[in-house]
């Protein structure tokens, strides 16, 4: 049984009059216990949304988020509180997500007057010192505020945070986007060491594809609100058969002078999630859409390889043999 | 650096500004020139003072900033002793300047066509129908597929790529002979990433343009630059031709920047430790404190100048990669 299973998600945001802006739209897909599963996609393809929703941070509109085999839409807020301990986020923005007028200990620490309102001071005191050498953070800066720590620290804090509780399953949104590359580096070893040590199971929210490259087991591709492919990692990223990943994965950068990468073009930018495209989301950019079904109607999951899915009608595997004669 | 004369010339510029805290030093004494027709990257992390340099070069630091010693040499004219007004003559039609974030650089309360026009009139074009068409040309070129719409509009009806578009549309519309670029694709998409550079990229090599890319990614320096000065601590530590720097780096920190980039199987090696304060550094080598290697008992007492180790590669390290 999968940790998490998302089935057929969907979620808008309304405010006020303004139309509402369809973030997810129908997403299903699992997370297994111990391994990451990236979610990579430009801005508006609704990840964080799905991070969001797969914790219970965000209500579906429908479809449902089972977490260990309960579904989070129909448990009592007892028992949600109970499962928030064994599921937590690390969020994009370090120091945003910290309060400035807490200690790195109080923040620390916080979780567990939640979760183990039992416990006392000392103890608490204990694991937080605890956890923060377990981040590689000194535990002299228990006392201290995080707003004089480096960008590398307080993600470090963030991420003390997120495992004193000792939960199963935690969401990476974007942990190093904001850091430099030698930090992000450190960052992203610490956090494959404590999948390790903790047995975590990550959902690893990304658009750096070199690091989703590095740490993920499995990759999960969106595109306006949609998983339009999902698959074991060598291969989504080795052998991409929807149009958007391979122009996606063409459009990153090697650091190797001698790697020259063609880049596929998209025609136009994302377009609005307030009004979604008939049809294929991504026809309206589509190099390759041919089929009649393409503009009417919304292609489906479909498994080309061992557990690799891939929502188009355009068969990429037929078109490089036909190219490749 | 340089055989022949290069289009800019950057002699010992030093930048400082002035905090409550004390005096950053962003800029420590750096040298170097961009030829006709190059584009020489500029990368660093969070600091190091690329930016500072960019902007130092073109004359819009921002305060407290301030050039406090060198030369910078454009086109053969001396740009930090110019009166304010020779400046922005230069400024647009010899140096073009493409920000960040666009939306800094465009006025929020003006059209996109007003904007062009302040920009061209104060560089002498004459009619309207001439600043119209130069403008909707312009936008074309940089791949705006309705560039009339786009004239009618505010900055704030654009997306983050579309406005990027405009500012490099009318940093171009000047046809400068140097473009300086300051992180231009920062917190935009891959995809749209990719078309801007693709982009700035082809304008500079078919116009036979210069340009200055500072960026913190070593992607773009790679499949973009074709020489590239790596900064730390307000210092050039390297520079060379990309290829040269980046597939042997001789740097312990160009080495520990390629060590950084996550690669599927490889291991990971994060940087020790932290920059160096800006308003303290420490005497010996910047990048003593991380250093893996520390080669020489120089390393801690003296700051190691620039040696030549190759055609037109540079390194300021007394760790020689061949000795060892």
């Amino acid at each position: 049984m999968p940790l998490v299973k998302v089935q057929e998600v969907h979620k808008a945001f309304r405010r006020g009059s303004s139309p509402a802006v369809n973030a997810v739209n129908g997403v299903s897909l699992t997370v297994n216990r111990g391994e990451t599963l990236a979610v990579i996609g430009e801005s508006g393809s609704g990840k964080s949304t799905l991070g969001r929703l797969a914790v219970g941070l965000h209500q579906p509109d429908s479809g449902s988020v089972h977490f260990d085999g309960m579904n989070l839409g129909n448990i009592d807020q007892n028992s949600l509180r109970q499962l928030r301990r064994r599921m937590t986020v690390v969020f994009q923005e370090p120091l945003g997500s910290l309060n400035p007028m807490m200690t790195i200990g109080q923040i620390v620490e916080e979780p567990l007057s939640i979760h183990e309102p039992g416990l006392g001071r000392e103890a608490k005191r204990d694991r937080a010192c605890e956890i923060l050498e377990q981040v590689s953070l000194d535990s002299a800066l228990y006392g201290r505020k995080p707003g004089r720590l480096s960008g590398g620290q307080q993600q470090r804090v963030g991420i003390a945070r997120a495992i004193i509780s000792q939960p199963h399953f935690v969401v990476l949104d974007e942990p190093t986007s904001s850091l430099d590359l030698s930090i992000q580096a450190g960052i992203l070893q610490l956090l494959a060491k404590l999948q390790k040590d903790l047995d975590l199971a990550y959902l690893y929210i990304s658009h750096d594809l070199a690091s989703v490259d590095f740490f993920s087991d499995r990759v999960a591709v969106m595109y306006l609100g949609q998983v339009v492919e999902i698959g074991a990692k060598q291969s989504v990223l080795d052998h991409p058969r929807h149009p958007y990943t391979q122009a996606l994965l063409s459009a990153s950068l090697s650091t190797d002078p001698d790697v020259t990468q063609e880049q596929m073009s998209l025609r136009g930018e994302i377009p609005s999630s307030v009004s979604l495209p008939q049809g294929c989301f991504f026809y309206g950019r589509c190099p390759y859409r041919s089929d009649p079904r393409c503009a009417e109607e919304r292609p489906p999951l479909r498994e080309v390889a061992p557990g690799h899915f891939v929502a188009t009608f355009y068969d990429a595997q037929s078109d490089y043999l036909a190219g490749g004669q | 650096m340089m055989g022949s004369t290069p289009l800019l010339s950057v002699a010992d510029l030093k930048v400082e500004f002035v905090t409550k805290l004390g005096t950053v030093k962003a800029v420590n004494g750096i040298s170097f020139g961009v030829s006709e027709g190059e584009i020489v990257g500029v990368v660093g992390e969070t600091g190091c003072g690329k930016s500072a340099t960019a902007r130092a070069t073109i004359g819009l630091l921002r305060r407290p900033g301030r050039v406090t010693h060198g030369t910078i040499e454009f086109d053969g004219v001396e740009v930090l002793s110019l009166p304010p007004r020779d400046l922005r003559r230069i400024r647009g039609s010899g140096l073009g300047f493409v920000p960040q974030n666009p939306f800094g650089s465009l006025n929020g309360t003006l059209r996109i066509e007003r904007q062009f026009r302040n920009v061209l009139r104060a560089h002498g074009a004459a009619s309207r129908a001439e600043i119209r068409s130069l403008s909707i040309k312009t936008l074309e070129d940089v791949g705006i597929s309705d560039p009339e719409r786009i004239l009618r509009g505010y900055a704030h009806e654009l997306s983050g790529g579309m406005a990027q578009r405009v500012a490099i549309a009318l940093a171009l519309s000047l046809d400068p002979k140097l473009l300086i670029a300051d992180e231009p694709t920062t917190g935009l998409d891959l995809t749209i990433q990719r078309q801007i550079l693709d982009l700035l990229h082809q304008l500079v090599t078919v116009r036979g343009r210069s340009m200055v890319l500072v960026s913190h990614d070593l992607g773009v320096v790679a499949q973009y630059c074709s020489r590239v000065l790596v900064m730390y601590a307000g210092v050039i530590v390297e520079s060379g031709p990309v290829r040269d720097v980046l597939k042997t780096p001789a740097h312990p920190y160009t080495r520990a920047l390629l060590a950084a980039v996550p690669r599927r199987g490889k291991p990971l090696q994060g940087l020790r430790g932290s920059v160096p304060d800006p308003i303290n550094y420490p005497i010996g080598c910047p990048f003593y404190d991380r250093c893996e290697i520390r080669a020489d008992p120089r390393c801690a007492t003296e700051a190691p100048p620039l040696r030549q180790i190759g055609p037109d590669h540079w390194v300021a390290s007394f760790y020689d990669p061949d000795m060892v």
